[in-house]
């Protein structure tokens, strides 16, 4: 059974429509990434699933509760968002003592831990913070309110990649100790592959692939050789896209057709979780 | 559990202020004080302090939603126990007001000629003879009323701002003035039965007609208190982050 329903959700603003009748079934204790491009309607998605936004249409449950004005079950998820959502004058110290009024299973010394681990001062007002360090002081916050559902919106925004690399390793031996479900929209798809257990991409709005990562990797692949091959091998194929380099061909395919019987000539790679997303949502 | 740490919150976000404005009001009692010892007071007379603390809970009031709001969202507190614990840590901050502006319009009477705004109203309507406690009282809980509302007005009116887009908020911005100030006051010099009529709504209003009544100018204070605290209520019930 899902942890989380979300059931035909569709919001719009003004004009503009940012979800078109989503629904997506998100499991307990698995990380999932929501990935789209610029636009796509993660950050909107991720306001819903926390009431920060009401749906034009549809609903979102946790555990069967519907979250709107829902304390019960907003409690349950913590969400670090894009934007800096605390007082600007407010002190980190004074943010991590709030936090724990709560979420009464915050871990203040865990949260002082992360804090020296990442070189935050937690005596600075977060207005004084620089985008990388707003993003760990909102990354702590979210590693130790020991929420049983994360939703994390593009945590690694603005740190530099020593920190980002502490950060994932932080946030899965976070995972390990305490399961819980975690969902991370972010950008840096490579850096994040794995981490990331399931895959949620979204497309102008809509929902354009659910799959476990592992599934959707074995099925991706890249094909190289000369154009009349490639052509003859990808007639009955699901092709996301082809580039052509003089008389030689690449095309990036995901079927779970096999590949035995190749003929010679014709090359086979394996294709990772970014430029299958790119492919994907260019196509 | 989530209302009681949201009104904690909101009550820790106004004790800095109410302490710099109480500190204020102090040293104004104590320079007053010294100045009326030292100079003698002649005709002057010190009245109404009360304006002051009205003005400074609306602004209170005026500041409570959006910090809050966003903090709230961050920490997984809905709308409706925000709202509660906004409603629950005014009526603290107008009950304690009141009861330190008791205190201090009392101590400051007992050392310089001053008139406070509830005994400038409704003075005459308590007899020589009357117990000075009932007087204390009532005083108490016309300034807790008076504030309530005022620091319900003060978050009604941020509200409207935060729901309104560019062109509503002009409006909100220029019509309430134009009317009151320019309209009004135009339409009441040239027909005198508005004015009067005016007048009439505002003894009503404050308990001031015929006799001086004190506890209907409570009950309308807790009308339109409830009236603002609905229509804050419907507003924010879908607001969004921004």
């Amino acid at each position: 059974m899902n942890q989380i329903e979300i059931k035909g959700i569709t919001k719009i603003f003004g004009e503009t429509i940012a979800l078109r009748n989503v629904t997506i079934g998100i499991a307990e204790n698995r990380i999932y990434g929501l990935l789209g491009r610029n636009g796509a309607g993660k950050t909107t998605l991720l306001n819903l699933m926390t009431n920060k936004l009401f749906p034009t249409a549809g609903e979102i449950l946790i555990d069967g509760q519907n979250v709107q004005e829902n304390d019960q079950a907003l409690s349950r998820v913590y969400c670090m968002a894009e934007t800096n959502l605390y007082p600007e004058n407010m002190k980190c110290r004074a943010a991590f003592d709030w936090s724990r009024e709560f979420y009464p299973k915050f871990d203040r010394n865990y949260a002082d831990q992360l804090a020296i681990l990442f070189g935050l001062d937690t005596t600075k007002k977060i207005r004084s913070l620089s985008t990388g360090y707003q993003s760990i002081f909102k990354m702590i916050i979210a590693l130790a309110c020991q929420a049983e559902i994360l939703l994390l919106d593009e945590p690694v925004l603005g740190l530099d990649a020593n920190h980002r690399d502490l950060f994932y390793r932080e946030l899965l031996s976070n995972y390990s100790d305490n399961p819980k479900t975690i969902v991370i929209s972010t950008h840096l798809i490579e850096e994040a592959a794995d981490l990331l257990e399931e895959v949620i991409i979204l497309k102008e709005g809509e929902v354009l692939l659910v799959d476990h990562v592992e599934n959707l990797l074995s099925r991706g692949y890249t094909l190289s050789g000369t154009s009349a091959l490639v052509e003859s091998y990808i007639k009955d194929k699901h092709v996301l896209a082809v580039e052509s380099f003089g008389g030689l061909k690449t095309a990036y395919l995901l079927d779970d057709q096999k590949r035995e019987g190749l003929q010679p000539g014709l090359e086979i790679t394996k294709l990772d979780l970014q430029k299958m997303f790119i492919h994907l949502t260019n196509a | 559990m989530k209302l009681q740490s949201i009104t904690k919150y909101q009550l820790s976000e106004s004790k800095k202020s109410l302490l710099i404005f109480y500190g204020i009001m102090f040293t104004i009692l104590l320079l007053t004080t010294s100045s009326f010892n030292l100079f003698g007071s002649g005709t002057a007379e010190v009245r109404g302090t009360e304006m002051a603390s009205a003005i400074f809970i609306f602004v209170i009031g005026l500041n409570s939603f959006r910090s809050n709001f966003l903090f709230s969202q961050a920490n997984g507190v809905s709308r409706r126990t925000q709202f509660k614990g906004f409603l629950l840590s005014i009526l603290m901050i107008a009950g304690v007001m009141a009861v330190i502006d008791t205190i201090y319009t009392n101590v400051f009477s007992a050392l310089v000629p001053y008139l406070s705004f509830f005994s400038m109203i409704y003075g005459e309507s308590y007899l020589p003879g009357s117990a000075p406690l009932s007087i204390l009282i009532d005083g108490l809980l016309w300034s807790f009323f008076l504030y309530a509302l005022f620091a319900v007005l003060g978050y009604f009116i941020n509200l409207v701002y935060y729901r309104s887009n560019l062109f509503m908020k002009l409006i909100v911005s220029i019509v309430p003035p134009v009317f009151l100030f320019i309209l009004l006051p135009y339409l009441a010099f040239i027909y005198p039965a508005i004015s009067d009529g005016i007048l009439s709504l505002i003894n009503l209003f404050f308990g001031i007609d015929k006799t001086l009544n004190p506890y209907r100018a409570m009950v309308s204070f807790s009308l339109f208190t409830l009236l603002f605290a609905t229509g804050s209520y419907l507003l924010m019930r879908k607001a969004p982050i921004k």
